[in-house]
């Protein structure tokens, strides 16, 4: 009984249908608008359900404003009427949401466009297209949004956002909370996030987050992975790019061809590479922890403060051409006998800390001084 | 040798039984009137029954080695037999093959060390061959310069911008670079930029066409977006939308190949729609399985009054 009443859905509007708003005539296209206003409490969850490109822009007020666009190519009214067919607008109460339901009836040579006004009570805004982009420029609150293929643009956000795209890019410039989008395929960027991130790239393309408040997860089934400066550990992997973080507390990074790039705050860096280089640089004063970095084949480049207290165990399995270059006398390399591997270079500088563990099979070991 | 020393050297084979009767007889008689070679037999005598009394364990490659001994006497007898002339023997000698490929190796150096310039191919490590070197890495520099990481013998850099002819090569080079998808991500950005000039346009399409990793193929698609109405462009980006495996990309191929159709202010109307794009977009119809990228291109093709099917 609860649940019936709770899925209870209660109509509040229904507008007129498409047909019987005015169509008009702009160059070779027939334009149909069917817009309208509905009241929302504050703190409520607005939920819009439709099909079609989505613009989500700021509101005043109490009100809620929608606006149907839409236009096709038609030799008379009565044929462009036909073709938009119709469809309606109804605004309904479900499990604590507000729905609007933007349902057009259209033939699908109709381009539509949806644009709706939500003012800054309204906590949560949650879009579902059925096909189509969804643009947010400018919300306070939270997004929720899910296109079964489409571009997906965030501009200014206050909370979080989620958003999930069948296919297409997700950009994002700001959020005041986490992040947590998924595209099957398309670049996905991140410019600002308030707190954590987590970007899926389901068949590959690029992701790139500049600053990120809390930890970044990235992962992208082909593509290279960027991350400027992150408030927590970094999680990256990706099966053919390089995996490149600016500053992070903590960095696990793995990639199946490319080189990683690693600035590490404090935390453990766990860096592997099936093929490309590694390039690690300890920052002065880190309160690193016990770390691996591992290159299938490929050169390992660590950059060590003076100051920096580190134990440092290196292998090199390359074999008669092995090679340990340490800027540190502390380090001690035992030179690989004649078909004898691995090449080992161990030694605590500074007195010693936690262990960096290198290990490459085919490539050199660089320990440089800062 | 004498009779006694041909007795005694026969003596062993009487003992195990394998001379003829008549080398047994003869043996017979001389031991008879021979005191000297019946203390021989003797001794051989006591020395084969001292060896009978031991149990010994022949190695498991005493097979094996004996067979290498009896393959080295064999051959040793017969390079006896046929001895080689001064001039195969010269031939034959190993330490030539190595003095020969050591001054294969130091002409090579101290040709490339004296004479730098001679054209002799060893200037194909110079900057205007890259093809004899390999880009590592490259990125932007101050003042809109770049530096290209090279490596050749030894890794040097390469700066300038991207006028540079020399700079533009290695890029071009880089952008192409079959082992490091990272790299040819760098370079192709950086060409992106630079799409105006042909060659670079051509090195765009190609890695929108040919590059395996669908990072790479977003970043010269972006490079791209400017020249969508330019015809080579718009053909690999058909090709794009037919055959590319990344949703993503189709999405944006479709996105760039449409723009402005349909839309109703103005831009490319149905009429506007180029012929090449609707017979793509009918055999698109028939394979792809992406709603939006099916949407887009059923709306195109009504908007022409075309079939979404071939026939």
């Amino acid at each position: 009984m609860k649940l019936k009443l709770t899925c209870l859905v209660i109509s509040v509007a229904v507008v007129a249908a498409a047909q019987e708003a005015p169509v008009v005539r702009e160059g070779a296209y027939w334009v149909g608008n069917v817009s309208d206003s509905f009241p929302i409490a504050a703190q409520s969850r607005l939920q819009v359900n439709t099909r079609g490109n989505v613009v989500v822009r700021k509101g005043a007020g109490d009100q809620v404003t929608y606006r149907v666009r839409q236009s096709v190519m038609a030799a008379t009214e009565d044929q462009a009427r036909a073709l938009l067919g119709g469809g309606g607008a109804q605004v309904s109460t479900q499990r604590g949401r507000v729905v609007l339901q933007l349902q057009p009836v259209s033939a699908r040579m109709v381009k539509t466009d949806i644009e709706i006004g939500v003012p800054a009570q309204v906590s949560t805004v949650i879009i579902q297209t059925e096909l189509g982009g969804i643009e947010v420029a400018d919300f306070d609150g939270a997004v929720e949004l899910r296109t079964g293929g489409g571009q997906i643009q965030l501009g200014k956000i206050g909370g979080t956002v989620q958003c999930y795209s069948g296919a297409g890019q997700v950009a994002i410039e700001r959020a005041g909370g986490a992040i947590h989008c998924t595209t099957v395929g398309g670049n996905m960027f991140v410019r600002d996030a308030g707190g954590p991130v987590a970007l899926s790239n389901q068949m590959g393309g690029n992701i790139r987050v500049d600053k990120a408040a809390g930890e970044v997860r990235a992962h992208s089934a082909e593509g290279m992975i960027e991350i400027g400066q992150a408030g927590g550990a970094v999680f990256a992997d990706t099966q053919g790019g390089f995996i490149q973080v600016g500053s992070a507390r903590g960095v696990q990074a793995e990639s199946a061809a490319g080189m990683v790039r690693v600035k590490n705050d404090a935390g453990p860096m766990n860096l592997a590479t099936m093929a490309g280089n590694i390039l690690a640089e300890l920052l002065s004063g880190a309160r690193m922890q016990d770390s691996s970095l591992v290159a299938g084949a490929g050169d390992i480049t660590v950059l060590i403060p003076s100051n920096l207290a580190v134990s440092v165990m290196a292998r090199n399995s390359t074999g008669g051409t092995s090679r340990i270059v340490s800027d540190f006398p502390e380090i001690r390399v035992t030179p690989a006998r004649f078909f004898q591997s691995p090449m080992v270079g161990q030694g605590s500088i500074n007195g010693g800390g936690p262990v960096l563990n290198l290990t490459t099979s085919s490539g050199v070991i660089y320990l440089r001084r800062k | 040798m004498n009779t006694c020393e041909k007795i005694r050297t026969q003596l062993g084979l009487l003992l195990y039984g394998e001379l003829s009767f008549d080398e047994e007889e003869a043996v017979d008689a001389h031991l008879e009137g021979c005191a000297e070679c019946r203390t021989a037999l003797e001794r051989e005598r006591e020395l084969h029954a001292a060896l009978d009394g031991q149990q010994i364990e022949p190695p498991a490659s005493a097979l094996w080695e004996s067979r290498q001994n009896l393959q080295r006497l064999i051959v040793a007898e017969h390079t006896a037999a046929h001895r080689l002339s001064w001039w195969d023997q010269f031939l034959d000698a190993r330490w030539l093959k190595s003095a020969g490929a050591l001054a294969l190796l130091s002409i090579g150096f101290f040709g490339a060390r004296m004479f730098p310039g001679l054209g002799l191919g060893i200037t194909g490590m110079s900057m205007l061959d890259p093809g004899a070197q390999r880009v590592r890495s490259v990125e932007p520099g101050p003042h809109g310069g770049i530096q290209i990481v090279l490596d050749e013998t030894r890794q040097r850099v390469v700066s300038g911008g991207l006028d540079d002819q020399n700079i533009r090569v290695l890029l071009l080079s880089a952008a192409k670079d079959p082992s490091d998808p990272g790299l040819r991500y760098e370079s192709v950005g950086i060409l992106n930029d630079r799409a105006q000039a042909a060659e670079v346009r051509d090195t765009l399409i190609y890695a929108l066409e040919h590059d395996e990793n669908a990072g790479v193929r977003l970043k010269a698609m972006d490079g791209l977006r400017p020249f969508v109405l330019q015809p080579e462009v718009r053909k690999a980006l058909s090709g794009v939308l037919l055959s590319d495996g990344n949703p993503g990309m189709r999405t944006q191929a479709i996105d760039l190949l449409t723009q402005g159709v349909g839309e109703g202010t103005g831009g490319q109307t149905g009429n506007a729609v180029d012929r090449d794009l609707i017979g793509i977009l009918q055999g698109l119809m028939n394979r792809e399985d992406n709603a939006y990228v099916r949407q887009r291109g059923e709306r195109v093709l009504q908007l022409v009054n075309a079939s979404s099917e071939t026939y």
